[in-house]
């Protein structure tokens, strides 16, 4: 099983051009910002959805589906607290829910969520390397480039390798799952450690390997993977900006 | 003949470390020479070639005199980078060289460091491919290929640069027979196409195949010249850490001149000096040891992901006393089949019964007592400030009382052979001491079951031949083990039972000798017999080791 977000389908989104999936990613971020209301911003989510569908980033949300869901309840907590309105709804015990503030709430968890789908979509149809090329052409310096892409390849080896070890000190009787949250929190000590300390091992022959492989050799690099500009990028970044800008005319006129 | 590549007098010692780690090394490679480098662990054989690759002083800092030159240019003022091209390395850990989405841009990176236009690019990662036998690999994440097949890779991400010097680190640790084979032989059509080849290596069968051996102790070269004449002292080869290859072994023994590399050659002069085999049984058979069985699994099947089985159908039954090796290919479902007698694993179908009850009534937890686990990679379990406390753990965790703790440190620390190291922090501790205290924290715990997943791989002969006495020992006081094992020496010198497994089902078990004695088993699977079996084989012996087979050959009397 790949634990990596990236799945190879040849479809619309990992064909299109990474400098214009990484303009049209950053100006999806945009929009959201227009909508107030959650009625406002839902259509925007349902565009994204689908998007998210048709880049078949259906076994990637999956995986994240419960942190989306945090996001949204934990945004309508937050500003359901923060956020001042004037119609009472309900109260439960000492606290006053308003309206205003519940529909601010649940108008940010779907902002948040929104982002979340859109670097999915990159995410899920977008090789590291792309990610990288498309970086350092909209003039990120390779080594920077390489080195934000590096978390995303580093990832699934962290989570293999910690599993590995959670394995190893199970079979020492170690229990995760008993004791108060000091008592938990002591028990990760066995796990951390050697997971840190892997780590840096790793870091060091990974520095080693690139840099025998002839990585910061030269400021020019060449590029295996050929990349044009096609309808598909017309499209994509269209969509985008058709999107923001019914957005903004509907909330500004 | 001008050196491609020369070290002059270097030395080298790591930034705080006491020990010099090169000491005035001399060093060269020709062209299209295949120079094999061995020793034992921590002689200097890892630090020489991160030298000529610029590694080191460049990278890992530290004390460094000394000139390497290239084609007698010194290489000082160049970084890494710049040598790329040049001289390639392959390094050990395989892992950690690999980190692309899909095995064309894992061979393309290198090349695009070195800006290398995308029609030579493609050209040249098709020729690797073929030559590393990866092509229909292509598109594969490196993460899903099997051990053998990242090791190749990392390989081939080396070759792509097409470099005229080729390091490689211990590059076949976790291959199997036939793996190491065919890397091998992709070493050798480079020297043949007038590459150089320097290979670190501690596998002495393998190095006979070099042009020069070099074989070095303590930070210098203590040796180097042809491989038959360096390695035919077989105290010599032990003394540094090495197994003396098999045949130049055997005729040491038997008192005969000359240098034969190969199982065919030793023969024909064995028959010229008139050896026959000796009447009578070849060595003493151990009986199977007829203890109450412990662990039975029944008609088990288990797969990861649908549709690719990776057990299919074990019946196996463990008992008491025995010394079991679970020998197979990479790949051959011994790791998996192991796991599930913790309940680390539930089984697809088929079930697991621990003295009789099935495992996951028990529980992980609890059979963590019953069964102690050694993984392959110590350093995946060691984590506390010291010896004591990292051995301590378990028993704490399995609740024994503080004042009964510090006496069952102590014996599971005397029985490995580690007693007074209670203060040392195991980080500082080599890969065969960390190997040691790992058995000992599982051994203090007091299992019925000690399951070691590849308890050999990585330590030089010295360290292995420890391992293996320590674990004797340790069955001999009746405890019962279990090991898996790639190596058939391993197998062959010390298991009491072999179950030889491949693909998911157990095609073979007996005592090592009936596993050994059938070839047509073995070359079910990746595996070869090791040369000594093989030989016995030819005059109808079953000889497990070189010196039961030195004991069964006697001089014809004429």
């Amino acid at each position: 099983m790949s634990l990596a977000f990236y799945h190879p389908t040849g479809g619309f989104f990992e064909r299109a051009n990474p400098v214009s999936k990484l303009i049209g990613l950053a100006a999806a971020f945009v929009p959201p910002f227009f909508a107030d209301r959650p009625v406002e911003v839902l259509p925007y989510f349902g565009l994204l959805f689908s998007a998210a569908l048709l880049a078949r980033a259906g076994g990637n949300l999956v995986r994240v589906y419960k942190l989306m869901i945090l996001l949204f309840v934990m945004s309508i907590v937050l500003w359901s607290f923060f956020y001042k309105g004037q119609t009472a709804l309900c109260t439960l015990g000492p606290l006053v829910i308003m309206k205003e503030s519940l529909l601010y709430g649940i108008t940010i968890g779907i902002r948040l969520n929104c982002f979340v789908l859109a670097a999915i979509i990159f995410l899920t149809s977008t090789p590291i390397e792309d990610f990288t090329y498309g970086l350092s052409k909209l003039g990120i310096p390779f080594a920077v480039s390489f080195a934000l892409t590096l978390a995303f390849r580093l990832t699934p080896l962290f989570i293999e390798t910690g599993q590995a070890i959670v394995m190893a000190q199970k079979a020492r009787g170690l229990d995760l799952d008993s004791g108060g949250i000091l008592r938990r929190i002591r028990h990760y000590v066995p796990i951390i450690v050697p997971v840190l300390a892997s780590g840096l091992r790793r870091a060091d022959q990974l520095a080693v390997a690139l840099e025998s492989r002839g990585f910061g050799k030269g400021k020019k690099r060449s590029v295996v993977s050929e990349f044009r500009v096609t309808w598909r990028d017309y499209v994509l970044l269209s969509v985008v900006l058709l999107a923001g800008a019914l957005m903004a005319l509907y909330r500004f006129v | 003949m001008c050196s491609l590549l020369s070290c002059r007098n270097v030395s080298f010692t790591y930034r705080g470390s006491r020990k010099i780690a090169l000491d005035r090394v001399d060093f060269s490679i020709d062209q299209g020479e295949f120079v094999g480098i061995a020793g034992a662990t921590g002689a200097g054989k890892s630090t020489l070639v991160k030298c000529i690759s610029g590694i080191v002083p460049k990278l890992f800092k530290g004390q460094f005199s000394g000139d390497i030159l290239l084609r007698g240019e010194p290489i000082r003022r160049r970084r890494v980078a710049e040598l790329a091209g040049t001289i390639g390395t392959v390094f050990q850990d395989f892992e950690a060289q690999l980190f692309s989405t899909n095995v064309r841009h894992e061979l393309a990176f290198g090349m695009e460091n070195l800006c290398i236009d995308r029609e030579t690019m493609q050209r040249r990662i098709d020729e690797v491919v073929q030559v590393v036998g990866l092509s229909n690999l292509i598109d594969r994440e490196p993460q899903s290929l099997s051990g053998g097949q990242k090791q190749r890779l990392a390989l081939a991400s080396v070759l792509c640069l097409n470099p005229d010097l080729l390091l490689c680190d211990e590059p076949t640790t976790d291959l199997d027979p036939i793996g190491r084979r065919e890397l091998l032989d992709i070493l050798e059509r480079l020297v043949a196409s007038g590459n150089s080849v320097g290979l670190v290596e501690h596998d002495t069968e393998r190095l006979i195949r070099a042009d020069r051996v070099v074989v070095m102790g303590d930070g210098r070269i203590v040796a180097s010249g042809k491989p038959a004449e360096v390695l035919s002292d077989p105290e010599f080869c032990t003394y540094n850490g090495l197994f003396a290859p098999q045949m130049l072994a055997l005729f040491s023994l038997l008192g005969l001149r000359g240098h034969p590399l190969s199982v065919e050659e030793a023969k024909e002069v064995l028959d010229r000096e008139g050896f026959v085999p000796k009447s009578g049984p070849t060595g003493a058979e151990v009986p199977e040891p007829g203890g109450a069985p412990l662990i039975a699994t029944e008609d088990l099947h288990f797969s990861y992901t649908p549709n690719v089985p990776v057990l299919r159908g074990i019946s196996l039954e463990i008992r008491q006393g025995d010394f079991v090796c679970l020998l197979g290919q990479n790949g051959s479902g011994k790791t998996t089949l192991v796991m599930h007698f913790n309940a680390f694993l539930q089984p697809g179908s088929g079930r697991v019964l621990f003295k009789g009850t099935p495992v996951e009534e028990i529980g992980p937890a609890r059979m963590g007592r019953r069964i102690g686990f050694v993984f392959q990679n110590p350093d995946q379990m060691l984590f506390a400030p010291n010896v004591f406390e990292e051995v301590a753990f378990g028993l704490r965790n399995y609740g024994i009382s503080e004042r009964d703790i510090p006496q069952k440190v102590s014996a599971a620390l005397e029985s490995v052979g580690l007693a007074g190291k209670e203060e040392v922090d195991p980080f500082v501790m080599t890969k065969g001491e960390r190997q040691k205290l790992a058995v000992a924290c599982v051994l203090a715990c007091e299992p019925e079951v000690l399951i070691l997943d590849e308890p050999t791989t990585g330590l030089d002969a010295q360290e292995q031949i420890a391992m293996m006495d320590l674990l004797t020992t340790l069955n001999r006081a009746g405890h019962t083990i279990v090991i898996i094992t790639h190596s058939v020496q391993v197998a062959a010198g010390y298991a009491r039972r072999v179950v030889l497994l491949d693909s998911g089902k157990i095609i073979g078990d007996g005592t090592a000798r009936g596993i050994f004695s059938r070839p047509d088993l073995l070359s079910r699977t990746s595996l070869i017999a090791p040369p000594c079996v093989r030989l016995g084989c030819m005059y109808g012996l079953s000889a497990l080791t070189v010196p039961e087979l030195a004991r069964s050959l006697e001089r014809r009397v004429q």
